[in-house]
């Protein structure tokens, strides 16, 4: 149970509510906290150090204001560092470059598709028309240098899809630039071997592909991929542009002073510090996922493993509903069909483990208890996890969780299951039986389904077609499949020894938070600004609504609004009043 | 492949060192992620340990083989995962010096993830052998000579005697074996 603490009276700080008319003639409470006098002041202060707030700071630098990041644990990165550091921008000039270039009006169809209505349009053509431009000025101005991946998008039949180009990868980045910041970048739990990203993507379907010795060379030039790539390059900037990245603050409170918000009250070695923002205060601070009572209340359905960092409890959305924020796309998280291997842990919690392949390459299946499929198991994880969300309205309960990947041994024989590859021995947490029948009494599953739903997927894939979930007819699915079998994505499971992988619901972070507009300003309930706020990232609700546009659409949007962010507060500085800091 | 090779001497005489380390009870709970053991027969054992691979830890089942004993001289070893891809071996041997007053231990031992990540993982966790090893050595001597090892000198212990314990599941074994081979078969076999 989280319990977000009251506020607090100290140090000249006054809690007070104020309650103000509207024109509608109704009342709107809004709780804050008025500070008598602050222990420091900054233009522009970044709550979290992840890639929105690392591109929010630099970019407000740029623009001439003084910056303070701060970051609540010891380690700097956020989410963003230990995710896969790929960022998904429409219209890069790295697209256009490779002979393939994009369009706005594609990226506005397929983006609006993707937000299924949940999504203002002028948010989404900000996004479009500034995301490009971000990435052409960090590359010009900062050591971040990205490389065009071939992924497709992730719904690559829908219109203004992209068959590759929109995927961005921060290729490699030496630590050692960092000097002593070099040991506070946060560590991937599971993106810690340097490979780039189709390298990391492709390997599933083709684990000999992975060219061992360069990455090991790699590991040992101190060379890092993925989200530390990203964060290195994001934080050498900073360091650069000698911006103060404050460890070991939490923000707690936001202070209002003259009807806008003026600085916050944070939490440093167990004393009160409160810092007045001139330009504004910039939340960035990633999601709610780890807090348990706010993802009960607001998350669609069960979610019980998360990769992300364990201090993304909702600190954003809880100081900006206390401010008066609107919140949106509440139910929404970035979700994955994960697997742990018993026993591994980092940060003392269970690893979840993405499962891809294992629902993705020939000769297998995910079926729930019933045995039988419920999904396309090539769809994009988080359209797969939400068919696992999926509620039956006959039990009052979720049919599709857990759900297993059920494989045979053509597919032990060639892919690897989780990190253990083709040649390894049989994991025991691995079950494992010589029949069917054995295999589902073994996970707890109907038997006689899952032989009927495996006895029909066979002759589908026999047929080279799916007629039930229409699995391996995307350009997606191909691009991640086995482009040495008869189907990339199709096979039979018909060899015995049979295994299945348990597969739970897991998360990168939530998409719900205050609600923006396309300044990065947040919006209250009547949809005015709240001067002096702004939100980037998980933090704030997600442009994308529902859906994920395709591999690195949670940062390609943060670093974008972290940009728009930047910028504004940067300018709102120039233009606030002075006034004396204790 | 994680290899390691030392030699140190210990400040006190070797039937003390042999007291101490052939009932494992005294230095079990010194090693970094011991979990469990369980005697399988005379030379074999599986232990249970949680070990590092770069960020993440994991748990590790491995099965070691006893393949050579000389009491008070000499245990030969090979180690082979029970849920990893992994192989390895080595020895220990201990002399006296100065003229019996101390003892000599030399320690050799690798281990090696196999496998087409093999070259990844043995990279990843050579740190944590190191660092493992310094850590159960330095207490090991601690508690046999009952001084304190001040911290600048703990890496020079710690890596005079890393080879003994190179892979931490293997002293356990070891010693444990040794205890075994104490106790049921008296001098030598």
């Amino acid at each position: 149970m989280y319990v977000w603490p009251a506020p607090r009276i100290a140090g000249g700080a006054l809690a007070i509510a104020i309650t103000r008319g509207d024109t509608r003639g109704h009342a709107l409470d809004r709780r804050t906290t008025v500070a008598a006098n602050w222990n420091s002041e900054v233009d522009v202060l970044v709550v979290g150090s992840g890639g929105s707030g690392l591109v929010a700071a630099i970019l407000a630098a740029d623009r001439g204001a003084r910056v303070l990041v701060l970051e609540r644990s010891s380690k700097v990165g956020g989410t963003t560092a230990v995710s896969g550091g790929g960022a998904w921008i429409p219209l890069n000039h790295h697209m256009a470059q490779s002979g393939a270039p994009d369009s706005r009006e594609r990226a506005l169809a397929y983006c609006t598709k993707l937000a299924a209505g949940r999504t203002p349009p002028e948010l989404i053509e900000t996004f479009v028309d500034t995301a490009h431009v971000m990435v052409k000025y960090l590359e010009e101005r900062t050591p971040v240098a990205f490389q065009a991946c071939t992924l497709p998008d992730y719904q690559s039949e829908f219109e203004g899809a992209a068959q590759g180009g929109r995927s961005l990868d921060p290729g490699l980045f030496d630590l050692k630039q960092l000097g002593d910041w070099a040991a506070h970048v946060r560590p991937s739990p599971l993106m810690f071997i340097p490979m780039t990203m189709e390298e990391a993507l492709k390997a599933p379907a083709q684990p000999k592909s992975l060219p061992m010795g360069q990455i090991v060379e790699r590991m040992k030039a101190g060379l890092v991929s993925s989200g530390n790539a990203l964060v290195g390059g994001l934080l050498k900037a900073c360091l650069d542009r000698g911006i103060e990245i404050r460890l070991g603050v939490r923000a707690r409170e936001l202070v209002r002073e003259d009807g806008r918000i003026a600085g916050l009250r944070a939490e440093q070695d167990g004393a009160d510090v409160r810092i007045r923002a001139r330009g504004g205060v910039v939340l960035a601070c990633g999601g709610f996922e780890w807090n348990e009572e706010l993802r009960d209340r607001f998350l669609q359905g069960p979610i019980t493993h998360h990769c992300s960092p364990g201090h993304n409890e909702g600190d954003a959305l809880l100081m900006s509903q206390e401010a008066g924020a609107d919140v949106g796309n509440m139910a929404e998280a970035w979700l994955y069909p994960g697997a742990e291997i018993p026993g591994e842990e980092h940060d003392g919690r269970p690893v979840s483990r993405w499962v891809i392949g294992e629902r993705t390459l020939p000769h297998c299946i995910v079926v729930n208890r019933a045995g039988k499929r419920f999904v396309n198991e090539g769809a994009n994880y988080n359209d797969m996890s939400k068919a696992m969300h999926q509620f039956d309205a006959a039990s009052y309960g979720y049919p599709n969780i857990p759900c297993w990947s059920v494989f045979d041994s053509q597919f032990r024989a060639r892919y690897p299951v989780l990190t253990v590859m083709p040649a390894d021995p049989d994991p025991e947490w691995l079950a494992k039986s010589d029949t069917l029948d054995g295999l589902a009494a073994a996970i707890g599953v109907d038997a006689a389904g899952l032989a009927a739903t495996v006895a029909r997927f066979n002759a589908m894939a026999a047929a080279g077609r799916d007629d039930d979930f229409g699995r391996g007819e995307s350009r997606y699915e191909h691009w991640l499949g086995d482009p040495t079998t008869p189907h990339p994505n199709l096979g039979a499971i018909e060899q015995g020894p049979f295994y299945a992988l348990r597969i739970h619901v897991a998360s990168s972070g939530t998409k719900g938070g205050p609600r923006t507009n396309a300044r990065g300003e947040v919006l209250n309930v009547r949809g005015e600004v709240i001067e002096g706020l702004y939100a980037a990232g998980n933090a704030m609700a997600g442009v994308s609504g529902p859906g994920y546009f395709g591999g690195g659409g949670t940062i390609g949007l943060g670093m974008t609004w972290g940009y728009i962010c930047g910028i504004n507060a940067a300018a709102a500085a120039k233009t606030a009043p002075e006034r004396a800091v204790r | 492949m994680p290899e390691i090779s030392y030699t140190t001497t210990m400040g006190a005489p070797r039937p003390r060192v042999w007291d101490f380390v052939r009932d494992m009870n005294n230095w079990a709970p010194f090693t970094r992620g011991y979990q469990s053991h369980e005697i399988l027969n005379e030379f074999e054992s599986l232990w249970i340990v949680r070990g590092d691979l770069g960020p993440i830890s994991r748990v590790t089942k491995v099965q070691v083989l006893i393949t050579e004993w000389i009491e008070g001289e000499r245990v030969a070893f090979t180690v082979k995962g029970i849920n990893e891809p992994l192989t390895g071996g080595g020895a220990i041997m201990l002399a006296d010096s100065h003229g019996g007053q101390r003892t000599e231990i030399r320690g050799d031992a690798t281990i090696e993830f196999g496998g087409s990540l093999g070259p990844v993982v043995n990279h990843l966790i050579a740190p944590f052998i190191e660092s493992g090893a310094d850590e159960l050595v330095v207490q090991i001597v601690e508690a046999v000579t009952g001084e304190h090892v001040e911290r600048e000198k703990r890496s020079r212990i710690g890596l005079a005697l890393a080879g003994i314990w190179s892979a931490l599941t293997v002293p356990l074994v070891v010693l444990r074996q040794l205890w075994r081979g104490i106790t049921r078969r008296g001098a030598s076999s």
